[in-house]
């Protein structure tokens, strides 16, 4: 009987084109591996090229935004020598803010207006605006991430 | 006296001619059969929500092409027949060789137009392309190579359906429901072997709504609480630009390389690109709500109504049934393996966990991830690591559904 089984499934597995299972198989695995790998390379490259791109444009423009903001404060001084006398002057001049390359001056508007508002005035001085790393957990991430997993 | 015999003589020859009395005739029980599974089908759909958007109408379609005498079952299965069927009102019996004549085209038969014509699919996949951030792909295409492996189940089931015996385009069909992508499915079946298309797209709808069940034992087996623990860095931030010219881009390589997943790929890059262009908000919200909504009503209803009781209840189901557990299972394995090779080489940093979500059910098997990473740590956030494999796996899936389409189709 087993001899018999042996001899049918012998006959039955030899009907089957097996060049043809090895070439689908195998010519399918290669072929959705290469062309992922692929893309792999040409989006690793991009991403480097976009994110080079974007950073050159972005201190180009932070570098300007620095001049910007050196000329104000220094007119601002200077306004004050020229117009005040003797003590009073010397309380005007105030010295100016130290803002970290990158950080547009939108962006020192923002936080100005958003202290005066928590506060409740305007009786304060900006001495410097510095990026803080916000560790391994971006809290805005993490925000979204809790609200698209909330239903699951 | 006359009058009342007339009366119940027409009585009796509408009941004769009712469907309820095809049920007692030779193999009419197979359509009661039918009408009952399609009963089970609207249950799970309805009550236990598996994909329902597709699975109501589908069993609804099944419940419409299987009321005796309604004509309302798809009767053909390629192109020239439904040419005959509509001019000429026939159709050609491969089994029997013969003609089989008086019949006309019933409202199944146009509405299965779009599927047999490869235009519903194509349609589905705009709409989620319109729909899907491909941000954690772009950020770290790395995954691209989790999206890839996951799709080794769809070629180990092509072994196993040939060794049942299925032909070759059979097997091909019968493969890509281990690419987890319904429209892929519709698409490369309804090429290669529409006679087996209602049951493949239940049986792929159905597993897709099974990934939770299906993919966490196969996880927990092949990974260390270690290995699960992993704790994933930040994604870098996308810029615009890389938004718009990703899709252009994919589509441009894989369609010059695979013209038979042009149509797939194409659509979901196009969708993608009306989203993130932000110059055509209009459009995008159509392809994602009105046309998506529409198109999936018309593929549903009419993949349906091919599963009469003639081509569902057959040996054949069973065993493709079981072929789509298979594929589900080893692109699950197949997927975290790859995962844990990442792990290795990348010296801890990758979570192999995500490596399951390139079983394209997004996003689905994304959330599965997410779910097992914090089984072992309730701090670890895995979802955004997770829809970059997710998403690579929908063009992975398309890739393949291309190369059998390409070495299988005629």
């Amino acid at each position: 009987m087993s001899q018999f089984m042996l001899s049918v499934s012998n006959n039955y597995l030899s009907d089957i084109d097996w060049a043809q299972v090895a070439t689908v198989v195998i010519a399918g695995v290669v072929i959705v591996l290469g062309v992922l790998l692929v893309l792999i390379g040409v989006f690793n490259g991009f991403g480097k090229l976009v994110s080079g791109l974007e950073n050159s444009a972005k201190n180009r423009k932070a570098r300007k935004e620095a001049k910007k903001m050196d000329k104000s404060n220094a007119a601002s001084d200077i306004a004050v020598v020229g117009n005040e006398t003797g003590k009073k002057a010397v309380d005007t001049i105030k010295p100016a803010a130290v803002i970290e390359q990158g950080v547009s001056g939108e962006v020192v508007a923002a936080i100005t207006a958003a202290i005066t508002a928590s506060e409740g005035s305007s009786n304060f001085v900006i001495r410097s605006v510095k990026r803080k790393e916000a560790g391994s957990r971006n809290p805005w991430a993490r925000a979204a991430v809790a609200d698209n997993t909330r239903a699951f | 006296m006359e009058i009342l015999q007339g009366v119940w003589g027409a009585i009796v020859d509408i009941f004769a001619n009712s469907g309820y009395a095809f049920f007692f005739t030779d193999g009419g029980y197979k359509n009661l059969i039918m009408l009952l599974m399609s009963f089970f089908f609207l249950w799970l759909g309805i009550k236990k929500g598996f994909e329902p958007l597709l699975m109501i109408p589908i069993a609804f379609g099944m419940l419409l092409a299987n009321i005796p005498g309604a004509n309302l079952a798809v009767q053909y299965h390629d192109m020239q027949n439904f040419i005959e069927l509509v001019v000429r009102g026939r159709v050609w019996d491969e089994v029997n060789e013969v003609w089989i004549t008086g019949l006309s085209a019933g409202l199944m038969d146009f509405l299965y137009f779009g599927v047999k014509a490869g235009i519903y699919p194509p349609l589905i996949f705009l709409g989620i392309g319109s729909m899907t951030d491909f941000s954690p792909l772009i950020a770290n295409p790395k995954s691209f190579i989790l999206g890839a492996a996951a799709q080794f189940g769809i070629f180990f089931t092509y072994i196993g359906a040939t060794l049942l015996g299925f032909t070759p385009q059979e097997s091909g069909a019968i493969a890509i429901i281990g690419g987890a992508d319904g429209p892929t499915a519709i698409f490369v079946t309804s090429i290669l072997a529409p006679a087996l298309l209602g049951t493949i797209a239940v049986a792929a709808y159905s597993y897709m709504a099974l990934v939770p069940v299906i993919q966490p034992p196969i996880m927990r087996a092949l990974t260390t609480k270690k290995e699960r623990s992993v704790v994933m860095g930040n994604l870098r931030p996308v810029s615009k630009l890389e938004k718009i010219l990703f899709p252009i881009m994919v589509t441009v390589i894989v369609a010059l390389l695979l013209p038979d997943a042009g149509a797939l790929v194409g659509m979901l890059m196009f969708g993608n690109l009306l989203k993130e262009s932000g110059r055509t908000e209009r459009i995008a919200k159509a392809a994602q709500n009105e046309l998506m909504n529409i198109v999936t009503i018309m593929l549903g209803v009419s993949v349906g109504a091919t599963t009469s009781a003639q081509s569902f209840l057959t040996l054949k189901t069973i065993s493709i049934v079981a072929l789509g557990l298979v594929a589900f299972a080893v692109g699950t394995a197949s997927g975290v393996l790859f995962g844990k090779l990442m792990y290795i080489f990348t010296k801890g940093k990758v979570n192999p966990l995500i490596g399951s979500a390139g079983v394209s059910a997004v996003p689905m098997a994304a959330r599965v991830s997410q779910k097992e990473g914090q089984k072992e740590n309730p701090s670890n956030f895995l979802l955004m690591h997770a829809m970059g494999p997710n998403v690579s796996g929908v063009i992975g899936s398309a890739v393949a559904a291309g190369v059998l389409l390409t070495l299988l189709g005629k």
